[in-house]
């Protein structure tokens, strides 16, 4: 999940002007290493003949440390402005305050709004059907296509591991999500079938696997890891810049938590979590 | 004829697909909300006495993308953004004479996209579609 507390957001101002003293460092390091101590002018200066023969003796370090902290610089910036995802973050947890059908006293991870980011050519990402930490794609193939979660609403429940495989088959595809990303449609699933509670029926995780374009495997392992199983889910496509960058779901652990109502009644919503996101990039 | 910009209602348009049920669970499916254009506007040019061109322009909630034109039969052009296909203006020169075998405007614009489906965004094109049959534009 993207972090945007106080440090990263010191860090990312920082970068801000990293290049700028990064140009005037160099340049005056340009002068300082073409510099000769003996000529008229320095020579009566001593603490600059100083400066001047400290920076030619360590100009490879002190070059060696500008280009290392532009290179971090260029990355930390590369996750975005930390600004921008707090926005991001307020804009969907007032969506989760709002777009379910709930009950005030449920706690707020019954109901949960994520972002997930379409990611192409995933090495390291880890697939449910992994055993082994060597083998973090599992049955797909390595440098598959994934959705990973970037951000949450709320504060508990943020550290997920749900990520979900995505093809250019949309056959192929894992979860409601992928669904909504392959076909680039709203896709609203209710009233899917209690499997939390106890031994769920084997008809139920069958029911409840195809019904959320899954397969008995992924529900079975998802419910002996003891992860809550959703049941209402809408998944929205995301575009920025005229492409599908990812998709905005809600999960309700209600049957009817999440209705179509969910999504058409906060398509600006949508449409401004896809202009901030422009703006991340 | 309409110049300024004329809002569509997302519920009209973006109505859920009669649901599929399956051992009890319901699935709807709906339009990508950055499918449906939020309003329109349209005009006619005269050319000269006989000809005129129609002009309809489509606005999004989000539209940061350039925009590329294309030609299809019947004089019709249709802009369109270069990576979401999705249809931003429609013109078409229209031959007075022969408009009244054109009796519908809205219906000959929509058969004429329906007939291009690789060109177009899909749920574009039925959002489109949806939006020439529900308002008079033309």
């Amino acid at each position: 999940m993207k972090g945007f507390g106080a440090t990263r957001k010191l860090i990312y101002k920082a970068s801000e002007l990293v290049y700028a003293a990064a140009v005037f460092t160099s340049a005056v390091m340009g002068v300082a290493t073409g510099s000769d101590v003996e000529s008229g002018w320095l020579k009566n200066r001593p603490i600059v003949v100083r400066v001047v023969e400290f920076l030619q003796e360590y100009a490879i370090p002190i070059y060696a440390t500008i280009c290392a902290l532009v290179i971090l610089s260029y990355f930390h910036r590369r996750r975005g402005d930390p600004w921008i995802w707090e926005k991001l973050k307020f804009i969907l947890d007032e969506y989760q305050g709002k777009a379910f059908t709930k009950d005030p006293d449920d706690a707020t991870d019954h109901h949960r709004v994520t972002l997930f980011q379409h990611k192409k050519n995933c090495l390291f990402v880890r697939h449910w059907s992994s055993n082994s930490i060597l083998k973090p794609w599992g049955t797909k193939s390595p440098f598959s296509d994934y959705l990973i979660p970037v951000l949450r609403s709320g504060h508990l429940s943020q550290k997920s591991s749900a990520v979900f495989y995505t093809s250019d088959s949309s056959d192929d595809c894992e979860s409601v999500a992928a669904k909504a990303w392959t076909s680039n449609q709203v896709v609203v699933k209710e009233n899917l079938p209690s499997i939390n509670s106890g031994t769920p029926k084997s008809r139920d995780i069958i029911t409840y696997a195809k019904a959320t374009y899954s397969t008995r495997e992924m529900v079975e392992k998802y419910i002996k890891a003891r992860r809550p199983m959703p049941r209402s889910i809408a998944a929205i496509p995301i575009m920025v810049s005229g492409t599908i960058w990812g998709v905005i779901v809600l999960d309700s652990r209600l049957p009817n938590g999440v209705t179509a109502d969910s999504v058409l009644n906060y398509d600006l919503t949508v449409a401004l979590v896809g202009q901030l996101l422009e703006k991340a990039r | 004829m309409s110049t300024g910009w004329i809002s569509i209602s997302q519920k009209d348009i973006n109505q859920p697909s009669k649901h599929e049920e399956f051992n009890g669970s319901k699935t709807h499916f709906m339009l990508s909300p950055s499918d449906v254009p939020i309003a329109y506007r349209s005009n006619r040019e005269n050319i000269d006495a006989k000809n005129f061109v129609f002009h309809i322009e489509f606005r999004y909630l989000s539209q940061s993308e350039t925009l590329k034109n294309i030609r299809l039969p019947g004089d019709l052009e249709i802009s369109i953004g270069t990576k979401s296909k999705r249809i931003y203006s429609i013109s078409m020169q229209l031959n007075r004479e022969l408009l009244p075998e054109i009796s519908d405007l809205d219906s000959y614009i929509e058969s004429k996209i329906g007939h291009e489906p690789g060109q177009f965004s899909g749920g574009n094109r039925d959002a489109i579609r949806r939006v020439l049959m529900t308002n008079d534009i033309a």
